[in-house]
């Protein structure tokens, strides 16, 4: 902490210095009238969250009080800003303001133009490129971006040989080992086309989530969602981690999922950081309306599989439960190989009818062919 | 009500064992402790949907010994508190006492008369999120920690303090027109003035640090600033000539650094001893 300024009067720093004289004045008034806000009520103001008079209040107090200017400089310390400047000096230079606006008209024009051509093209499919560039971004795991892309009725009825396609790519890169879990830690379910077999309509959901409660930026989204409007993005500015859109533009829900995967029409399963461990959500309307299914009360999920009917669930300790019937009945699986039994918490499982494997925290994958009766690394 | 109950679910409070009377008794408490008595239903409600509910019903559910709430704390939140107090000790094994030493208040290592813990969880009234509020609290601790080590400064440290203090007594003696005139002008200042003035000129933060503070750019920190000291500047002269002083000599009394003035009046000092 800096403390000592007995030597320092008259910092300028470029500019009109206060004066050695009004120094010493001001440390003199270091003796706060007020109560030390808690701790509580800092953070607040940290976070910018405080009411207004509230502000004022503090704002009087922290004129008077080091010992709290000294907290809150800790408190925001870490925090990264995104209004710093590479300049520490006092004020800008005088050509700063214009050459800033004119690099802002040329980055919106440049911006326009690619944004532009972009919508021209029909939209991309899904590219687990973009998860595995925006997993390496993200020091903290559990952290996935996922997105779940529909196909229109036009897909299935003259697009079904892409995703026939498709999805035997995805069976055979199963049978070698090779997935999306390999070195993307996403549930394949997530990334890949929708077959016509689950008939999903055109909605697009995208469910962001990063333990740092990043924003995504737009462009970022409509990457990942191509059927995303343009409006559902524009509607706040970056759109907030942990948020779910609908391609209609709606941004419908701002919980804070996990991960989340379709397993039919309009049958949405995700984990939440709440209602708490042990529970997953379901939406059977397409993510209007939720209801939390308990699985076991107690165990803290991160990995979610859902096709169909058949739905995996796995977090910590290894834990591993599966249901046949749509969420109706859950079994515990063990994982396991030989005598040794999983106890590494799980962070991916990727399902495919029978087949499913499933990722652990360290990097290691197992695979089951028998819908978990035995178990390979 | 029904507002309340959908608070209820979407919040998670049934998971951690609360049922809707008891998370009904955490928002009445959470609203009364910053909006006080006689608050309208709508500024409840604008102030209830400002707070980090699902964390405010973990760390109550904590401070109430809930293991499955320990549980998902200690998943979610252990590594960023140990992180948190290593960024603000700076040193290895500062950080590990600092973040132990929280970790045991949370915990609670004192009994009510009633046999529950007492929880610094139960501070903890959802006005910020849990993380931000974990990092104020290892802050508070550390400072003071520091300010409880300056205390106990070396006996030489002790007098050349005090021989600091009487020097600049000696100088303010002579510059009395301008002490008033000074402190009047500072007490004109706002909150947030004074703030700025003391986080700039006292601890000597930089423009970015202090921005970051209050949530705006640098720049505008830097334009403020400008303005303060300029205010202040024309305020003292105006009390100045108020007091009879010339403009002039006002404007002499500014510029002149108080260093100068205290050289100046030993050297007098010494040279009338002399004669």
């Amino acid at each position: 902490m800096k403390r000592s300024w007995g030597g320092g009067f008259g910092r300028s720093r470029g500019m009109k210095g206060l004066g050695s004289f009004a120094l010493p004045r001001l440390a003199m008034r270091q003796t706060p009238e007020s109560a030390h806000p808690g701790g509580d009520l800092l953070t607040a103001f940290a976070e910018g969250t405080v009411l207004q008079e509230e502000r004022s209040a503090i704002l009087a107090h922290l004129g008077e009080c080091q010992d709290c200017r000294d907290v809150l400089a800790l408190t925001t310390a870490g925090d990264a800003d995104p209004l710093r400047t590479a300049s520490q000096n006092g004020g800008a230079a005088w050509w700063g303001w214009p050459l800033a606006a004119t690099a802002a008209v040329l980055c919106f024009a440049l911006a326009a133009v690619w944004q532009f051509s972009e919508f021209r093209h029909a939209p991309a499919p899904l590219v687990a490129s973009d998860f595995e560039r925006l997993q390496a971004s993200k020091p903290h795991p559990p952290a996935v971006i996922a997105a779940l892309t529909g196909r229109s009725t036009a897909n299935r009825q003259g697009g079904g040989g892409a995703e026939k396609t498709a999805t035997a790519n995805a069976r055979a890169r199963a049978r070698q080992g090779e997935t999306a879990l390999g070195a993307r830690s996403v549930p394949r379910s997530q990334a890949a086309p929708v077959s016509p077999a689950d008939g999903r309509d055109e909605s697009v959901f995208a469910i962001a989530q990063d333990s740092q409660a990043q924003t995504i930026s737009p462009s970022v989204a409509r990457r990942q969602m191509p059927g995303l409007t343009r409006s559902a993005t524009q509607a706040g500015g970056a759109l907030a981690s942990n948020s779910m859109f609908s391609s209609s533009g709606e941004i419908s829900a701002t919980k804070q999922f996990v991960t989340a995967s379709h397993s039919g029409a309009n049958t949405i399963w995700s984990l939440e950081r709440l209602p708490g461990p042990g529970t997953v959500s379901k939406s059977d309307d397409g993510g209007k309306t939720w209801m939390a299914v308990r699985i076991d009360g107690v165990t803290p999920f991160y990995a979610l599989s859902a096709a169909g009917s058949n739905i995996w669930i796995g977090g910590d300790g290894g834990k591993l439960f599966h249901s046949a019937n749509d969420g109706l009945d859950w079994a515990p699986v063990s994982v396991g190989h030989g005598s040794t039994r999983l106890t590494e918490t799980i962070i991916g499982i990727d399902g495919h009818g029978e087949t499913v494997l499933v990722k652990t925290r360290s990097g290691e994958v197992y695979e089951t062919r028998d819908s978990g009766a035995h178990w390979q690394p | 009500m029904h507002k309340i109950s959908k608070l209820y679910q979407t919040c998670g409070a049934a998971a951690f064992g609360f049922t809707l009377q008891e998370f009904c008794d955490l928002l009445t408490d959470a609203v009364k402790r910053s909006l006080g008595e006689g608050s309208s239903l709508h500024e409840q409600a604008q102030f209830i949907k400002t707070l980090h509910l699902h964390e405010l019903v973990l760390a109550r559910a904590c401070a109430r010994g809930h293991a499955g709430a320990w549980e998902r704390f200690v998943s979610s939140y252990r590594e960023k508190l140990y992180a948190a107090a290593l960024s603000i000790a700076r040193q290895e094994w500062a950080a590990r006492e600092l973040a132990d030493s929280l970790y045991a208040d949370l915990f609670g290592t004192r009994l009510r008369s009633d046999g529950r813990r007492c929880s610094k969880f139960e501070s903890y009234s959802g006005r910020g999120s849990l993380e931000g509020w974990l990092r104020t609290v290892l802050a508070q601790e550390h400072v003071n920690r520091m300010r409880d080590q300056r205390r106990l400064v070396p006996f030489e440290e002790d007098l050349d303090a005090g021989a600091e203090a009487s020097c600049s007594r000696e100088t303010q003696t002579c510059t009395g027109h301008l002490e008033k005139a000074t402190d009047a002008a500072l007490a004109a200042l706002s909150g947030e003035e004074r703030f700025l003035l003391a986080a700039y000129y006292l601890d000597g933060r930089t423009l970015a640090e202090v921005a970051r503070i209050l949530h705006v750019h640098e720049s505008t920190i830097a334009r403020r600033l400008r303005k303060i000291t300029a205010s202040v500047r024309r305020r003292i002269i105006a009390l100045l000539c108020a007091a009879g002083v010339s403009k002039r000599a006002a404007d002499e009394a500014l510029e002149a650094d108080v260093r100068d003035l205290g050289v100046d009046v030993r050297s007098r000092l010494a040279q009338e001893r002399q004669a």
